[in-house]
C-alpha cells in the first residue's frame, strides 16, 4: 500500500476510535478533525462493520452506573459434544455478557468461560444455579474477583498511527 | 440523576445499531419519537453523568493482526502484589485481576505476535512467587461486546 493510502487509513482508524462529539453532524466534526471526508469515514465504518474488522460502533457504558454492580467469572465443564449447544445457550442469557470456549487443563477441567453481570451477588448465585439446572451442567465454579490490578484498552504495536482499541470488556469487571 | 424510560431506550440504542449516518441523533430521534435536539441533550447529559464513557468504534484486534490469550497463575499470596505490578509494566497485559481461587491471578495479553506472548509467559514463570502458569486461549467466542439494558432489573 502506498504511504499516502497507509497514512489516510491511519487517520480513518484514529477517527473511528475517537469519542464521537454530540453535535448534529458528529461524523463531519470527526472527519474534519482527522482531515478526511465525512462520506469516506462513514463508508469505511460501514465496510469495517460489515467485514467484522469493527465489532461494533456505539456507546460504551458504565455497567456499574447502570446498576450492574456485581460480576463474576463463572467456568463450566461441558462434554465436547455439548460445548456448542451449551455455549450458545449460555450466550443467550442476558446476564451473561461474555462467553468463550477455552481448552481444559489438568487440574482445571473447565472449557466454557462466562462473565456474568448482575445487580447483586445473590442474583448472580441464583442465575448460576438456574443455568446449571436448566442446562444440566453440574460442574462449575464461580471465581469472584478480589482486586482489580489493571484494566486498560488493548493496545499493541505493529500498526501505524494510533493502535486499534479493542473491546475493553473482554474480561470486564 | 434518575433515568427515565426514554433515557434507557436511548442507552440501549446507542450501544447496538448506532446509525452510521450523517445525522445519527436525528435518526435515533425518529426511531424513538423524540426530537433531535432532545436526543442530543439526553446523550450529552448521559455522558456528563458518566453513564456513557465514550461513543466510538471497537476494533476486533485479532482481525488487525494481534494475538490474544488469557492466563491463570497460582501465586504465593504474599507475593501477588509484586507479581501483578511486574506484569502490569507490560502494555500488552490489558486486564489483571486477583480472584479467590487456587489460580489467584488472571490476566489477558494482547500482543502483536505469538512469540511475544511466549516471551511474556516465560517471564511470568520466572517471577518470584509464581508457582504455576496456565494459559487458556480462546478457542471460540460465543458472546462478546455485551449490551447493558438499563430497563432490566
Amino acid at each position: 500500500m502506498p504511504d499516502a493510502d497507509n497514512e489516510r487509513m491511519s487517520r480513518l482508524r484514529a477517527a473511528a476510535q475517537d469519542d464521537l462529539p454530540v453535535v448534529t453532524d458528529p461524523f463531519r466534526a470527526l472527519a474534519d478533525k482527522y482531515d478526511v471526508a465525512e462520506m469516506d469515514l462513514l463508508e469505511e465504518l460501514r465496510q469495517w462493520l460489515h467485514d467484522g474488522v469493527i465489532r461494533r460502533y456505539g456507546a460504551l457504558v458504565s455497567h456499574r452506573k447502570l446498576g450492574f454492580a456485581y460480576n463474576a467469572m463463572v467456568v463450566w465443564q461441558v462434554s465436547a459434544e455439548r460445548v456448542e449447544e451449551v455455549g450458545r445457550s449460555l450466550a443467550d442469557d442476558p446476564d451473561v455478557t461474555h462467553c468463550y470456549e477455552r481448552p481444559p487443563a489438568p487440574g482445571f477441567p473447565y472449557n466454557l468461560y462466562t462473565m456474568i453481570h448482575t445487580h447483586t451477588e445473590e442474583e448472580c448465585r441464583h442465575k448460576v444455579e438456574h443455568l446449571s439446572a436448566t442446562l444440566g451442567v453440574e460442574k462449575h465454579e464461580i471465581l469472584v474477583s478480589a482486586r482489580e490490578f489493571k484494566k486498560s484498552s488493548p493496545t499493541y504495536g505493529g500498526v501505524a498511527g494510533r493502535p486499534p482499541r479493542g473491546e475493553e470488556g473482554d474480561l470486564d469487571e | 440523576m434518575t433515568l427515565d424510560l426514554t433515557d434507557k431506550a436511548v442507552l440501549l440504542r446507542l450501544q447496538a445499531g448506532f446509525p452510521l449516518h450523517s445525522r445519527p441523533f436525528r435518526m435515533l430521534g425518529d426511531a424513538l419519537g423524540v426530537p433531535e435536539q432532545e436526543i442530543m441533550q439526553r446523550v450529552q447529559r448521559l455522558k456528563d453523568e458518566g453513564y456513557i464513557r465514550t461513543i466510538r468504534a471497537t476494533f476486533d484486534v485479532e482481525r488487525m493482526g494481534a494475538v490474544s490469550t488469557l492466563v491463570a497463575a497460582c501465586v504465593e499470596p504474599d507475593r501477588i502484589e509484586q507479581v501483578a505490578a511486574a506484569l502490569n509494566e507490560h502494555p500488552e497485559i490489558t486486564h489483571n485481576y486477583e480472584r479467590r481461587h487456587h489460580y489467584n491471578l488472571w490476566f489477558t495479553i494482547i500482543a502483536d505476535s505469538r512469540a511475544r506472548i511466549d516471551e511474556l509467559l516465560e517471564q511470568t514463570r520466572g517471577l518470584e512467587g509464581v508457582k504455576e502458569v496456565l494459559e487458556v486461549p480462546t478457542l471460540r467466542r460465543f458472546k462478546i461486546a455485551a449490551v447493558f439494558d438499563a430497563r432490566r432489573g
